[in-house]
């Protein structure tokens, strides 16, 4: 199977993954716009996915530890 | 006898201030202008959701008891002012631009009205906006339910978004300033194609208590306003900490012009900004770019090659789809109005938790980039956006798809303030712009560089035909 063709059922798989969830409230004449937006999700994960980085690169979150009243 | 309206679509706020405390205007009758103004002109370029007659007049005869006492608020007091629908008022709908939101009322007012109220300024309106600030991935300007917003300068044109009745009622003068938001542009794009001035401040300036959430790491409020001297002025009102905002730095803003340099910048001009722009958007940098050498010394510079845009779409999505998390599982966003934004939502799905953290990552690594890079400068300099205001009535991704320099994307990712100065015009009468980005945190530099541009230009003090007065 050529990369190409494996980038094309990966691609099916999501798709198929938004229709089974929310396949009722997307008409039939939308899939292909559905399609473009679920390839460009894709791509733009894939393109991170081989972005270099180390165990040390941690997310910027906002998390503060929370104590309430005593 | 009160000002011509000519006289009161050109002021500066600082002028307003001083007709005001002259007793050459009061508020009242500026609140009754802008009324009058966004009644007219604002519904026809489709700026306005609802305006508020009741506590704008409520407002200005209040500023001026206090005025006649001697309670001076200062630069603000007695100015009417419209926020984009986004921003919560008490008592008043807010509808985020959706359809399925037009009843829609809140109890309290969001942060950023309470401190404008505190200053002393008087609310006109409430200004339309794109359905939910975009985020449900629009690509047509008619994505709101109060019809696609018109840019003063040509009917037939989009006044951009997400903020497009802020930008269109600035823009045709029937307001002095409004409030915007931006995640992603919505705060410059709808300034460049109005023609006014627009900034985006840092992440963190500004509390976005009571304003819509869309995007918890990416959202900002900021001011559109004539100049950058009137940025600055109400940039100082609403900044600062907020304790019903963990996001806002601890950090007070104060707008000192008195105190920045007229000169001496230095100036780093994105290599390749203007390489897919329009005849007209390159012209009029390369012009303005002459201009800056009076007060600059400019220097090009290379924009890291790193993945902006994968990382501002994955960062959305994700944060869109759990901010709306109940409105998408319900299937509301069938009521919205645009077709895109009736289905995309559902494809936010396919954004693992896993690609988010890892955009949290690489968005780390491009802070730290964009930093050392802004460090070297007062300023970075581009192009706004490559074209002029694409057509009311198609599609705009051909202008959004341009390959050009990411500054936009980098920008916002980075949280890093930015101002959109007009800098001439291009096709079919329509403005172009460009922006000033800095350093987190340095609004007062940005600011200097674009009052130094707007001291020897006059692109910013243009009006639209037919919108003078």
């Amino acid at each position: 199977m050529t990369a190409e063709q494996q980038n094309d059922q990966g691609l099916e798989a999501w798709l198929a993954l938004v229709i089974a969830r929310y396949g009722d409230h997307i008409p039939a004449v939308e899939r292909e716009r559905v399609r473009e937006s679920v390839r460009g999700l894709r791509a733009a994960a894939d393109t991170l996915a081989a972005f270099p980085l180390t165990n040390a690169d941690e997310p910027d979150v906002l998390f503060r530890v929370y104590r309430g009243e005593d | 006898m009160a000002p011509g309206a000519k006289t009161l679509a050109t002021a500066s706020l600082r002028e307003l201030g001083r007709m005001i405390r002259a007793g050459e205007v009061t508020p009242t009758q500026l609140a009754e202008h802008a009324l009058e103004r966004l009644e007219g002109d604002g519904r026809r370029l489709n700026a306005v959701v609802t305006l508020t007659p009741d506590r704008a007049l409520r407002e200005a005869r209040r500023a001026e008891e206090e005025l006649r006492a001697g309670h001076d608020r200062g630069p603000l007091h007695g100015i009417p002012y419209g926020a984009k629908d986004l921003l919560a008022t008490a008592g008043i709908p807010t509808t985020w631009g959706a359809a399925p939101c037009k009843e829609q009322v809140f109890p309290y007012d969001a942060t950023v009205i309470r401190r404008l109220e505190a200053a002393g300024a008087v609310l006109v309106a409430k200004l339309a906006m794109v359905e939910l600030a975009g985020g449900m991935g629009y690509d047509h300007p008619n994505a709101s339910f109060t019809g696609p917003g018109l840019s003063p300068w040509n009917p037939n044109a989009w006044s951009g978004g997400s903020s497009s009745g802020s930008g269109a009622a600035v823009g045709a003068r029937a307001v002095p300033f409004a409030i915007g938001s931006e995640t992603h542009g919505s705060i410059l794009t709808p300034a460049a194609f109005c023609g006014v001035t627009g900034l985006r401040p840092t992440y963190g300036r500004v509390s976005r208590s009571g304003a819509m959430a869309l995007c918890w790491t990416m959202d900002k409020l900021g001011p559109m306003c004539r100049s950058a001297d009137d940025c600055g002025l109400v940039l100082e009102a609403i900044a600062g900490p907020d304790p019903n905002d963990p996001t806002t730095a601890d950090r007070h803003f104060r707008y000192a012009p008195e105190h920045a340099r007229t000169g001496g910048f230095r100036l780093g001009v994105l290599a390749g900004a203007t390489d897919d722009a329009q005849p007209e958007v390159r012209a009029n940098f390369l012009a303005a770019l002459d201009v800056l050498r009076d007060v600059a010394t400019l220097e090009e510079v290379r924009l890291p090659d790193l993945p902006y845009h994968a990382v501002a779409r994955v960062i959305i999505a994700a944060e869109a789809s759990a901010a709306f998390d109940d409105f998408i599982a319900a299937g509301r966003p069938a009521d919205l109005t645009a077709e895109a934004d009736r289905v995309l939502p559902y494809t936010y799905e396919v954004v693992t938790a896993r690609d988010y953290l890892r955009a949290l990552r690489v968005r780390r690594v491009i802070a730290r980039e964009l930093d050392a890079l802004c460090a070297r400068y007062d300023a970075l300099v581009a192009p706004t956006l490559p074209s002029v205001a694409p057509p009311a009535g198609a599609s705009f991704l051909g202008v959004f798809r341009r390959p050009g320099v990411p500054i936009g994307a980098a920008g916002n990712v980075a949280g890093l303030p930015a101002v959109s100065v007009p800098n001439g015009f291009g096709a079919d009468g329509l403005p172009t712009a460009m922006q000033f980005i800095g350093r987190a945190w340095e609004e007062n530099r940005i600011l200097a560089v674009a009052r130094a541009y707007q001291e020897r230009t006059d692109w910013h003090r243009r009006l639209p035909p037919g919108f003078g007065g």
